[in-house]
């Protein structure tokens, strides 16, 4: 089976690349962009699992319905060319026309209906199908190029999700192999069409010749190869000898030793992710973090500035409220904010009868080591000694999911995703089993707000919540990281608005 | 495994074993040496928060990364700089020891009695009890002990005491086979079944006439197995699945230096040599103890 | 001799059949699976839902007859990650860490063999004295501090081979010497103590002074001799390899069978785990079963000993 994959994506390289003009051929070995990550992803299209790397490559090999404009974030027609909101659960899309998958399948609106049929059906179990998916009630063909789909309940976020993770598949091509299909070969319309792989490792893809170039241009590059490296300091050692032309996940630390080398580009970009402190807040005998003044003590203890500008970056954000900046509806202007004051945060101690602190458990995942070391360091100060217990990530996940964290550092969401405050606020904050703060009326403030489309109305309801976080300190909004993306300076690469980076859109200097 | 071990003779006139063999050692470079090198490791250990200049967990965030004494910018008050989070780099190394220590001689003393009573209870009894230990130890074999011991700390959870005891239960095969081998063939010898004669236990006869007469051997194991240990905490950490923070150790400290390994290598060279020092001077001490016990340099 | 390969291959199927179960105990104290599997925001029934998918709410002995029979079958079941065929996932990345281990084996054999016999020919000789202090050094290098040296001094500075993956032999070449490293002490002890031994046993004396050429001797009857407990280590060795190779392929970025154990042991992705498991044992017995046999075969005196 895997062997018959391998050869048919060999078999496809060989006609594609038969199929390329004559010239192209020559330099093709030269006409390689090499990019490294630091992850695997377990899937690479976006439906199936959604991560910075699944959208990485749905990117390259789909297209949605609207694009996300990579400098401005703005939604420009894609695979749709028009689409009207009928009411605030119904749109009419105009797909465009003679578009045709890298297979050579017509894209009309049986594409369309034939996704979105998949997307509801439940069954499928599609990461976070029924948090992304579940409010899509029907989609009907009104035409070969003309669809209609209705939601259950206003969802004023939805276009985010139609740019994100909503690619379009091929209807006879799926329909024939069945949808995990795309998993190991997939087929789109989009600039690049997926040649060879090893899951988890590498992947080659190559330039779509016939792309329709509605919102993004044609490809430039002819060949993309992304490489898997975990070891950062050998995605360095890889830079600084050539090996790789862009490398994606590396941090500020990472590039001290990249300084002054010649021959290397660093951008920076923003994000949507935030990290925060996350406490076990429920009132019960023995828990001090049920005490809101103990948490206010903790909020003040911490010298955000300095953890957040040395270990991290000095580009990225210190955070007051619990939300991104530049996440949609995070408003900065909440009022209390907790500045680093320690006396006052040793007075808040003693008041609520701690002052000779206590013991807590922080769970998190091993790559925030650092960040974690620094907090224990900084509590210690007002007696709170943290058990640090770092652990792979899905560890981590485990244990924070069946609600078993005392203290945690959690960082959440990326990309397009990630672009409104719901998508953090509705996870941390709704009742269920990730919610450490058990404040019904932010629940339901955030429920509401998820299908509010009046923008004023939306921005009270977030307002209210995000006030109510800082009054009760719930959390210790941490930082925002930056993305940095580090290229060889032959390489044309703009920052993106967020961390949804376009590899189709890089091209070759001069 | 075939050994002759010429120094279970008794000798009548001669100085006794002990004091033979303690002569030979002193004589010995690489014992003096290796032996020479832990004993300072154990009293770097002991007297860490004499010698250590500061806190080896005290953070200083504005003070972070700073050279060592040897480069640009250092300076004498942080002779080895500071790391990542503005902690004292030698004081850590100094605290470090201990870690490296308490697992190395933790992870030994824990195989060393699973594997020796395992192989004295095959080697005496022989049989079936000598085919159901060979069947576990056997089968101990064909699991991969690094590969266990990672899913098994991935699953627990990293702690010293953790880590201490996954590696004790996994690394005690090679004990259990040298001691089991040797055990059968003192049994055959005369003395032991002269005490069986006059009634004595198993337990008694294991712990006064063979176990004299394996505990050469065993060292030999229990240095190899210690310096295995010490790298394992190393690699485990490296692997970010060692020792909790802050405690410092080694391993930990490369991996958290490994960041920087090309802007500031130094941060990795350190505790790089201090682990190496350490498994050398096990080693040259295990090395050291077989030449003696075995003083044609036979093997 | 038949007998005796008879029961020798009795007890390796027991030991095999142990090992698994061991594993497959182990791994099961790991935890709801189910619950990391469902995500953030999944309901508890979702939760049980997926459980019973993955088969994860019956006793812990069916599963593991399950897992058995399908085993027997070829089978070793689906990954929780991919969901992918765990075989599959194992061979496309098999020939990568076989590559390595064997590259390894095969530097480690060539380095230690010439080396422990011309330490064995002049014990406490200086090629003696730098055979320990290698071996010594060897040992006491962590295999990732080294590895990420090699990249820094070959990768970068000479720029001599490539870095990272494992798109042609050059790419091989520099984790196959790093974990070579590690197995070449211990290969070159046993090569120098059998030699001196065998050196010294009375065939060779009495072919030494009939006169027989001085290499001849060593090459026809010493070394070959000699080489019967290192072919035995070799079979030991690989399995070390194969765990060693955890760290390198992560150093050096191959995705072989080590990376993806280790990936899933931290995604708790526990049918790739226990294959990885099964592969270990079988190999390792298979490996030291071959050995015996031989050693049975050439010296008859091993048949009667358990």
């Amino acid at each position: 089976m895997l062997h018959l994959n391998l050869k048919t994506g060999a078999l496809a390289a060989l006609l594609c690349s038969s199929v390329l003009a004559g010239p192209a051929l020559a330099d093709l070995a030269s006409d390689q962009l090499d990019v490294a990550m630091s992850r695997e992803t377990d899937f690479i299209d976006p439906i199936h699992t959604s991560s910075a790397d699944s959208h990485l490559f749905g990117t390259l090999i789909f297209d949605t319905l609207m694009y996300a404009d990579r400098e401005t974030g703005e939604m420009l027609p894609s695979l749709a060319t028009d689409w009207t909101w009928v009411d605030d659960t119904t749109v009419e899309f105009t797909l465009r026309e003679g578009v045709t998958y890298q297979n050579g399948e017509p894209f009309n609106a049986d594409d369309v209906v034939y996704t979105f049929g998949l997307l509801m059906d439940m069954s499928n179990g599609f990461r976070q199908q029924e948090q992304d998916f579940g409010n899509i009630t029907e989609v009907e063909k009104l035409g070969d190029y003309s669809v209609r789909i209705t939601l259950g309940e206003p969802e004023p976020v939805f276009a985010n999700l139609l740019a994100s993770r909503i690619v379009i598949w091929p209807d006879q091509y799926t329909a024939e192999h069945g949808h995990l299909i795309h998993a190991t070969e997939p087929v789109g319309t989009g600039p690049y069409a997926l040649v060879s792989m090893t899951r988890g490792s590498d992947y080659m893809l190559e330039a779509n010749p016939d792309y329709f170039a509605g919102a993004r241009p044609a490809p430039s590059i002819g060949n993309i190869r992304v490489r898997v490296i975990p070891e950062t300091q050998t995605q360095i050692a890889e830079i600084a000898s050539g090996g790789i032309d862009f490398a994606m996940n590396l941090n500020d630390s990472d590039l001290l030793a990249l300084q002054g080398m010649p021959g290397i580009d660093v951008t920076y970009g923003q994000t949507t992710r935030s990290y925060f402190l996350s406490m076990e807040t429920q009132q019960e005998e023995g828990n001090p973090m049920g005490n809101a003044d103990v948490r206010r003590a903790i909020s003040h203890a911490i010298n955000k500035p300095d953890i957040v500008h040395g270990l991290i970056s000095p580009e990225a954000a210190v955070l007051q409220t619990n939300c991104n900046p530049t996440q949609n509806y995070c408003l900065t202007d909440i009022e209390p904010t907790y500045a680093y004051e320690l006396e006052k945060a040793r007075e808040l101690m003693e008041s609520a009868g701690y002052a000779d602190g206590f013991e807590v458990d922080l769970i998190a995942e091993s790559g925030l080591r650092s960040i974690a070391e620094a907090l224990q360091g900084e509590l210690a100060k007002i007696n709170i000694r943290l058990d640090l217990d770092l652990k792979p990530l899905p560890a981590w996940r485990t244990e924070y999911i069946q609600h078993e964290s005392e203290m945690s550092i959690v960082g959440w969401g990326n990309g397009v995703s990630a672009l409104d405050v719901s998508n953090s606020l509705g996870i941390f904050f709704n009742g269920s089993s990730t919610d450490y703060a058990y404040d019904p009326e932010i629940a339901a403030w955030t429920a509401e707000a998820m299908h509010t489309m009046d923008p004023a109305k939306r921005e009270e309801l977030y307002r209210n919540a995000l006030t109510r976080i800082n009054e009760e300190a719930y959390v210790v909004p941490l930082y925002g990281p930056v993305a940095a993306y580090v290229t060889s300076d032959d390489v044309m690469f703009e920052a993106p608005f967020i961390d949804f980076p376009d590899l189709s859109l890089v091209s070759w200097k001069g | 495994m075939t050994d002759t071990s010429p120094d279970r003779l008794p000798a009548a006139t001669e100085p006794t074993p002990r004091r033979l063999r303690l002569r030979r050692a002193l004589r010995h470079q690489g014992v003096v040496l290796g032996g020479g090198l832990i004993i300072l490791a154990v009293l770097i250990a002991l007297f860490a928060p004499l010698l250590a200049p500061a806190d080896p967990i005290a953070q200083n965030l504005t003070g972070r990364l700073l050279p060592p004494v040897w480069l640009d910018g250092g300076s004498t008050e942080h002779l080895l700089g500071t790391d990542h989070l503005g902690r004292d780099y030698l004081s850590r190394l100094i605290y470090g020891t201990r870690v490296s220590l308490i697992v190395g001689l933790s992870v030994m003393a824990l195989s060393g009695v699973i594997g020796t009573t395992l192989g004295f209870i095959a080697g005496y009894f022989g049989g079936r009890v000598d085919m159901v230990v060979m069947y576990i130890i056997t089968t101990r074999l064909t699991m991969p002990s690094l590969l266990i011991a990672l899913a098994l700390i991935a699953i627990i959870g990293g702690s010293l005491t953790t880590m201490i005891l996954v590696m004790g239960l996994l690394f005690w095969d090679r004990y259990a086979v040298v001691v089991r081998t040797a055990t059968a063939q003192i049994v055959q010898g005369d003395f032991v079944s002269a005490a069986r004669v006059a009634g004595a236990s198993a337990p008694w006869i294991i712990w006064n006439e063979i176990r004299p007469n394996v505990m050469h051997h065993v060292l030999v194991i229990a240095t190899l197995e210690m310096a295995m240990a010490v790298l394992s905490e190393a690699s485990l950490s490296f692997l970010g699945l060692g020792v909790p923070a802050p405690t410092p150790s080694w391993g930990l400290m490369i991996a958290e230096g490994r960041t920087f390994l090309f802007a500031k290598p130094y941060l990795v060279w350190i505790p790089g040599i201090a682990i190496f020092l350490m498994v050398l001077a096990i080693n040259m001490l295990g090395d050291g103890l077989r030449d003696i016990s075995q003083p044609d340099g036979r093997r | 001799m038949l007998s005796f390969a008879r029961d020798r291959i009795l007890l390796s199927v027991c030991v095999l059949l142990t090992a698994t179960f061991v594993g497959f105990l182990l791994l099961q104290a790991s935890g709801d699976l189910a619950a990391s599997l469902a995500g953030e925001n999944a309901s508890a029934d979702d939760i049980a839902q997926l459980r019973q998918q993955l088969g994860l709410d019956q006793p812990l002995l069916l599963r593991y007859w399950h897992w058995l029979i399908g085993a027997l079958q070829g089978d070793l079941g689906t990954s929780y990650f991919t969901r992918e065929p765990v075989t599959g996932l194992f061979a496309e990345r098999l020939g990568a860490t076989l590559t390595l281990a064997i590259a390894a084996l095969v530097i480690s054999v060539v380095v230690s063999l010439p080396l422990g016999v011309f330490a064995a020919l002049k014990p406490n000789s200086w090629v003696d004295g730098l055979l320990s202090l290698l071996a010594l050094s060897g040992q006491a290098v962590p295999s990732f501090w080294l590895g990420l040296i090699f990249i820094s001094f070959f990768g970068v500075t000479l720029r001599w081979l490539p870095i990272s993956g494992s798109d042609t032999a050059m790419h091989f070449v520099l984790p196959s010497v790093v974990l070579a490293v590690s197995a070449i002490p211990a290969l070159a002890r046993l090569v120098r103590s059998g030699m001196i031994e065998v050196l010294s046993q009375d065939y060779i004396r009495t072919a030494r002074s009939k006169g027989l050429p001085r290499h001849r001797v060593l090459m026809r009857h010493a070394l070959r001799n000699a080489l019967l407990p290192v072919i035995s280590l070799t079979a030991v060795q690989l399995g070390a390899l194969l765990g060693g190779s955890v760290i390198v392929e992560a150093v050096f970025a191959i995705d072989g069978i080590g990376q993806l154990t280790f990936r899933s042991i931290q995604r708790g992705d526990f049918p790739v785990v226990q294959a990885m498991l099964v592969f270990v044992a079988l190999s390792y017995t298979v490996l030291t079963l071959v050995a015996d046999l031989m050693n049975a075969w050439i010296d008859p005196r091993l048949r009667s000993r358990k």
